[in-house]
């Protein structure tokens, strides 16, 4: 082996065993964290709000381990604190930010939100890619001016236009220069993505309320003036298109359609929610309020609240206590 | 099976590719990469930059198990493609000026740590989700307040060599805005 590659691959080495400890001890196992997460299923799944001395009794545990776990939980989106000790518990399958849930909570009279998220704004509008599109713009622009200066050829017609931008007389930048353009170009990106999610936000949020029923936005600042009553309901429908399951593979929120039919009155009205997060879990909430059933969510709602908490739950590694598997029906 | 893959299952299984598959595909595709690299033909070591850069960027995209095996390798292909990033700009660019006796300018030197800045945050959000709290505290405001200060200072040292004046300030500003905003971790929609 060339030698000169030692330094390389122990540099590459060293960052990969690093970071790889790191993620590997932020995935150990909390025996405090255990414990709470335990008091608050066992305790708090129906009224959803507790406070800290309650929780102190029920676990055992001394203030600041608790607080480093309720700490933990608060980040991973499971509980939000709503005054000084005590928090509300969320439900697992609510999406939306801190705002938007105290909004949804507001508009519904304190409901019970069991599902609230927004559709994804970016399938039924694929020019919105098109974002991402100027940055592999960027990005090969930026490698052929790279190439043009270091290998000349046919990429050479890209330096002059990088040449013209730097500070006069300073060829020295040129590279650094470069990379800066990749850089800001990722920004600009983020920038832009950014900008569509707030507007997505603000667009197209849906909501399903244990007495309330589906809530919706209609338009652009709507304040969910879009309503289907539990009993207005007459059918569901999943539909998860072929584009939407092979994004889904790859996509760290899988997306699907569900698709309500309700009746006013003697009119029956179709309203279709395009590309929503974790559509089944959608369809099963809507098929639950529909029925005036919530066991579905009541028997899962360990299993819910674990995988939301996923960031904050450690790896059972090592053994300990089994999960209860799902019962039979 | 352990614990948070029962979970996990129960939530996520019937909307990803099964374990072994995702496993399966992710070789197939690290096998394309190293094939294509190879006939680039490029130096060995920047072949290895460029392979070690292409599997961080699509281990995310197709590894969805939470284990905790997964998670830290994850963690770990950060750090490699960061250090390969880091080896590059140093033996590459800085190095080959230190030893050739000239100096490297401070503007150069800004532009190094915007990018890096840049580069190891997207890098961070793209392989370190498990870490990213889309739940905005304190520690995510200062993080973030840390980085924009460098960001800003970087950045009005590069915009000085063009002896703009108060508009250097001003662009630095808005561009660093941008930055704060690009970089604060956003739930995904």
């Amino acid at each position: 082996m060339d030698m000169e590659l030692i330094p390389l691959l122990a540099s590459i080495a060293v960052g990969f065993a690093l970071t790889f400890t790191l993620g590997w001890k932020l995935k150990g196992r909390s025996e405090a964290l255990d414990r709470v997460v335990d008091a608050i299923v066992e305790n708090y799944l129906d009224e959803r709000r507790f406070s800290v001395n309650d929780l102190r009794q029920r676990t055992g545990l001394d203030d600041a381990e608790l607080r480093k776990a309720l700490a933990r939980l608060e980040r991973a989106g499971l509980i939000t604190r709503v005054e000084k000790g005590s928090y509300r518990l969320k439900d697992p399958l609510v999406f939306l930010t801190d705002r938007d849930y105290d909004r949804a909570m507001r508009l519904t009279k304190d409901d019970n939100i069991l599902y609230g998220a927004y559709q994804n704004p970016y399938l039924p509008r694929l020019y919105l890619f098109l974002v991402y599109g100027l940055f592999l713009a960027d990005l090969v622009f930026v490698v052929g001016a790279y190439l043009g200066y270091v290998i000349n050829g046919p990429f050479s017609s890209f330096v002059a236009p990088v040449m013209r931008l730097l500070p006069p007389g300073r060829e020295d930048l040129y590279v650094p220069f470069l990379l800066f353009l990749l850089g800001m170009g990722l920004i600009f990106v983020d920038f832009i993505d950014n900008i569509i999610k707030a507007w997505a936000r603000e667009r197209f949020m849906v909501i399903v309320g244990a007495l309330s029923g589906i809530s919706y936005d209609k338009a652009f600042a709507d304040e969910l003036s879009g309503r289907i009553r539990r009993g207005q309901i007459v059918k569901v429908d999943l539909n998860v298109s072929l584009l939407q399951k092979f994004i889904n593979y790859f996509r760290s929120v899988p997306l699907g359609d569900v698709t309500v039919v309700y009746r006013v009155g003697k009119e029956e009205r179709v309203e279709s929610f395009r590309n929503m997060p974790f559509p089944r879990e959608l369809f099963y909430v809507i098929r639950s309020i529909q029925l005036g059933a919530l066991q579905w969510r009541k028997r899962y709602a360990r299993t819910l609240m674990l995988w939301r908490a996923r960031t904050a739950i450690p790896s059972a590694e090592g053994g300990g206590r089994a999960w209860p598997r799902r019962r039979s029906s | 099976m352990a614990e948070e893959e029962v979970v996990l299952a129960e939530i996520e299984a019937g909307y990803r590719l099964r374990p072994a598959t995702q496993v399966g595909l992710m070789i197939v595709m690290v096998l394309l990469g190293l094939f294509i690299i190879e006939q680039a033909k490029l130096p060995l070591d920047v072949s290895i930059m460029v392979a070690t850069i292409y599997v961080a960027l699509l281990y995310p995209l197709i590894i969805k198990i939470r284990h905790r095996l997964a998670i830290a390798l994850s963690f770990g292909l950060y750090g490699a493609a960061l250090a390969a990033i880091l080896y590059w700009i140093i033996t590459g660019h800085i190095l080959p000026l230190v030893q050739g006796g000239q100096a490297v300018r401070l503007e150069a030197l800004a532009l190094y740590v915007i990018f890096l800045e840049i580069v190891g945050m997207e890098l961070f959000h793209h392989l370190c989700e498990e870490y990213v709290f889309y739940e905005r505290d304190w520690r995510s405001y200062l993080m973030v307040s840390l980085l924009s200060v460098v960001f800003f200072a970087c950045l009005y040292i590069f915009l000085s060599a063009y002896a703009l004046g108060f508009m250097a300030l001003l662009l630095s500003a808005v561009l660093t805005i941008m930055f704060a905003w690009a970089i604060l971790p956003e739930k995904p929609v």
